[in-house]
């Protein structure tokens, strides 16, 4: 792709990209920076407008998933079991109970769900294990593990949308 | 979000997700419906969840390996040797070592004392 259009394409996403991610992280500018560095880096060969902007929002949602996991490392941490603990934002009187609300309905959702599908997906979110060593823990292959993790996700997903506590709308 | 009919892809956008499948399939997912959408389930989740859960990290093997390692060898040496007082129970071995942890260094001391007491007998 030429230099240009290239650059063009880029400053063109840059606002739509800061406001798609300010709904769903704290730091909407590093991560929409990062985005158009990753973008401009790997020139992909898109060829309109349209295919150019879903890799851009790709690539996103890619930094969005490893922000999430580096600002848990960060935060006060509450139990998935249980509720809330700690207060997971000071300033934002309304994020506890948030917080509560949406551990509450997982915990339901999970309930519902096939032991092993369930299993996978409370690994992969409270600690380090690869999807790999999820497999090996489960004696099943890593599509499998890999496959449970995207159907319980999926289930989440919609009751947390159904919910109002996480952003509906769609780029 | 409506859900466009599953590719079998799936597994590779799920593993690209969390960083544990190639970049590039950036440029299968930003052209696959299914795969968007699978993506974009993940990362909301993800942000939705990750900072209100407890992460259960391992905690690094190495200090258990070593203390052990540290017990077996002490166990090794007070067994070997030939006229020795009883030897302590292994398990309140043990739980010494644990108690000196995280100074390692006093576990340390008793066993090279151990190992030169057996060395000196075996002379």
């Amino acid at each position: 792709m030429a230099a240009d259009l290239l650059q063009q394409r880029i400053a063109a996403l840059r606002e739509e990209l800061v406001r798609f991610l300010r709904r769903r992280t704290h730091e909407p500018e590093e991560i929409a920076q990062e985005t158009l560095v990753r973008v401009a880096r790997a020139a992909p060969r898109c060829p309109d407008e349209a295919s150019f902007r879903a890799f851009a929002f790709v690539t996103a949602r890619r930094l969005l998933i490893d922000a999430a996991r580096r600002r848990a490392r960060r935060v006060p941490l509450v139990p998935l079991e249980g509720g809330v603990r700690e207060p997971t934002s000071p300033d934002r009187p309304d994020a506890e109970l948030q917080a509560g609300q949406s551990l509450a309905l997982v915990e339901r959702e999970l309930a519902q769900m096939k032991p092993a599908v369930a299993e996978v997906f409370r690994l992969r979110l409270t600690t380090d294990l690869s999807f790999d060593q999820i497999a090996r823990q489960q004696g099943v292959s890593i599509n499998t593990a890999l496959g449970r993790h995207h159907q319980a996700t999926k289930r989440i997903a919609r009751a947390l949308r159904e919910a109002g506590l996480i952003a509906a709308e769609d780029p | 979000m409506s859900h466009p009919t599953e590719c079998p892809e799936l597994p590779a956008t799920i593993a690209f997700a969390w960083g544990e499948g190639p970049e590039d399939h950036a440029l299968h997912v930003a052209s696959c419906p299914a795969c968007a959408a699978a993506l974009a389930d993940q990362a909301d989740v993800a942000g939705a969840l990750l900072p209100l859960v407890p992460a259960r990290r391992r905690r690094p093997v190495w200090p258990v390996v070593v203390a052990l390692a540290a017990a077996a060898l002490v166990a090794a040496a007070v067994a070997l040797r030939p006229a020795s007082p009883p030897a302590p129970a292994p398990v309140a071995e043990h739980v010494e070592l644990r108690a000196a942890a995280p100074g390692l260094d006093a576990a340390l001391d008793d066993l090279d004392r151990d190992v030169r007491s057996l060395e000196l007998e075996l002379l």
